[in-house]
């Protein structure tokens, strides 16, 4: 009881520093009505051309959604194209895509109407979705290819000489960051020297322990939310053409867990060498799996086969056969492209429909789709690298229940959580709802210090609690190793489907109130479509 | 009490108490592998400490020590 006491405080105070956190990624307005500068952006205005100036203020791709009355007759341009608002009694909305540089709205009366002025208000400036982007472009993307490639090569007459491939592994992801940030890369190489020499020697001191954690969450934060221009290097997996995201948050969590080992007294006869190559394994840096120090020294082959680059190929071409093809032709685009199902959703005011349902199944099955193509890469270059990297999904589609869904599901995470956050918390408050809520609580907030992100846990852990309590109260299973497929558990795979599509509103959605729009209309879709079908 | 009683008394609990099938093998994952969830797994610490003699620390224990019934008879003989 006073675990949970404790948990739920931590809680609500970590929801309220969320709440009136400002907002950072918002952009800036300017509102410019024929030619004077209004220091209200959202007063009434009215003139013969208004001029709507959002200023970005971080380095990322945003979609906005600008909410506002007009006047009927008035005309809409974007950067100069005309633009069409979608309007339902009086009320529009327009959707603008803000990348770097800034967007200018301008709203100006119809002469052809015969009106001199136009009336304007906005009401809301929303972020819709934002991602980030690099200032990787196509020809590094190629030589990053060819460096790759040339390492691969070498590789396979140097994987038997344990100590040269290791270094060369090492030397060329330190050259690839150092090329791309060589304030990090210092910085990276000397923390890791240090947690090498301290995690190894020290015998089970909490203060190394602490000081190791604590150093790495306070890189994590300092890069993710104290640098903006720095934070686009290291963005979760996005859109592939662009960006080589070297995935900062990976190693650190793969430091942590290192240094967990250490401290329990595993792993402290590992060399510096294959510490480093561990950690920036080129294969797995930007974004997983997050493999284990010892997983990862069983996993090197002996040697390198035929049947290894066969398979390594292959993966790599399933890879991005699903990333190009399934993620970001057939998903991607059509949901969130410009003018996609969810500016049709947001822009007609998000009600619910059928079209709200398509939208968070399809966000399930392309981030499914793209985050797993990330993996197949990562796992088929691993084996033509010489290492056999774990597996990261299984089949989460089929997933019958929501504890199912999390052991088919980004494993390797799900694996770092269960060692590092669910069990020893486990351990310290035998308190079987804490430690599942806390879990998703802290991966909710690794993905984004964000209320969208909070309400995601909220959404994940509670319904882990729920389960667990739901099965305590129908009394002890037997035969728990059988897993035949029953009625309940085929019922069960479309209910989680649709359940972790509607925390999809949460993870794709920026703007806390839009997502909680969103998600109560999903719900409201569910309960209101077979009466839609049947009437 | 020696490695093999361990496992008996562990399997013992894990068949009786948490329901688990008598053709449980001593190196099938339990915890890991979804046999048994958080508040089985709370019961079945709690009588390792009462059975064994000795409590479990967080930081000391890895989830791998206790998700068999090789690894938990092997890290309970080493603390008996």
């Amino acid at each position: 009881m006073r675990h949970s006491l404790i948990a739920a405080a931590l809680f609500a105070a970590t929801a309220m520093l969320l709440a009136f956190m400002p907002e950072v990624s918002a952009p800036r307005l300017e509102l410019t009505v024929d030619g004077t500068r209004y220091a209200d952006t959202r007063a009434p205005a009215q003139g013969a051309e208004l001029t709507l100036l959002i200023r970005p203020t971080v380095a990322k791709e945003q979609r906005l959604d600008l909410g506002f009355t007009a006047s009927p007759s008035a005309r809409f341009y974007v950067d100069a194209a005309p633009a069409t608002p979608t309007c339902a009694q009086g009320h529009c909305h327009l959707i603008v895509m803000a990348n770097d540089s800034d967007v200018r709205v301008v709203v100006a009366a119809s002469h052809t109407a015969g009106d001199a002025t136009v009336d304007f208000r906005l009401d809301a400036l929303r972020v819709i979705k934002q991602r980030s982007t690099t200032p990787l472009d196509h020809s590094t993307w190629w030589f990053a290819a060819i460096a790759f490639a040339l390492v691969a090569i070498a590789l396979q007459w140097l994987h038997r000489r344990r100590a040269l491939s290791q270094w060369l592994l090492v030397g060329s992801a330190a050259a690839m960051l150092l090329w791309l940030q060589p304030a990090f890369s210092v910085l990276l190489a000397v923390f890791l020297v240090m947690s090498h020499y301290l995690g190894t020697r020290g015998h089970g001191s909490r203060l190394i322990l602490w000081s190791g954690i604590g150093a790495a969450v306070a890189i994590l934060l300092g890069f993710k939310y104290g640098a903006p221009a720095l934070v686009s290097l290291f963005a979760n997996p996005g859109r592939f053409p662009l960006a080589l995201p070297l995935g900062l948050s990976y190693f650190l969590i793969r430091l942590i867990d290192t240094q967990m080992r250490w401290f329990r007294g595993e792993c402290k006869d590992v060399s510096l060498r294959e510490y480093l190559c561990y950690v920036v394994f080129p294969s797995t840096l930007p974004a997983g799996p997050i493999h284990t120090l010892p997983g990862f020294i069983e996993g090197r082959l002996e040697r390198i086969t035929a049947d290894d680059r066969r398979y390594g190929i292959t993966r790599m071409t399933l890879g991005l056969l699903k990333k190009f093809v399934i993620a970001d032709s057939l998903l991607y685009t059509p949901l969130f492209g410009a003018g996609g199902l969810l500016d049709g959703v947001v822009a007609a005011g998000v009600h619910p429909g059928i079209d709200v349902v398509v939208l968070l199944c399809g966000a399930f099955l392309f981030v499914y789709a793209d985050f797993s193509a990330y993996s197949d890469l990562a796992i088929g270059a691993g084996r033509l690298l010489g290492y056999r990297i774990p597996e990261n999904f299984d089949w989460p589609v089929l997933a019958t229940n929501i504890r199912d869904y999390w052991r088919r599901w980004h494993m390797t995470l799900s694996g770092w959580c269960m060692r590092n956050i669910y069990f020893p918390l486990l351990l310290k408050t035998r308190n079987p709802y804490v430690a599942p809520f806390a879990v998703m609580t802290a991966v909710g907030l690794w993905h984004a210090l964000s209320l969208s992100w909070l309400a995601w846990a909220v959404h994940h852990g509670g319904a882990i609690m729920a389960q667990n309590l739901w099965e305590q109260r129908r009394g002890r299973r037997k035969q728990r190793q059988r897993a035949e497929l029953t009625w309940g558990r085929a019922l069960g795979i479309p209910a989680t489907i649709l359940f972790v599509a509607a925390g999809h509103a949460f993870a794709q959605i920026h703007d806390f109130g839009l997502a909680t729009q969103l998600y109560g209309a999903f719900w409201q879709s569910l309960v209101e479509l077979p009466f839609t079908l049947v009437g | 009490m020696d490695d093999n009683q361990i496992r008996i008394t562990l399997r013992d609990y894990l068949i009786k108490e948490v329901g688990l099938e008598d053709s449980l093998a001593d190196d099938q994952s339990i915890f890991v592998g979804g046999l048994l969830d958080s508040m089985d797994f709370v019961g079945l610490i709690c009588f390792i400490e009462e059975r064994f003699g000795f409590q479990l620390s967080p930081l000391e224990v890895a989830v791998e020590d206790v998700d068999t019934v090789s690894s938990m008879a092997q890290m309970i003989s080493t603390r008996c």
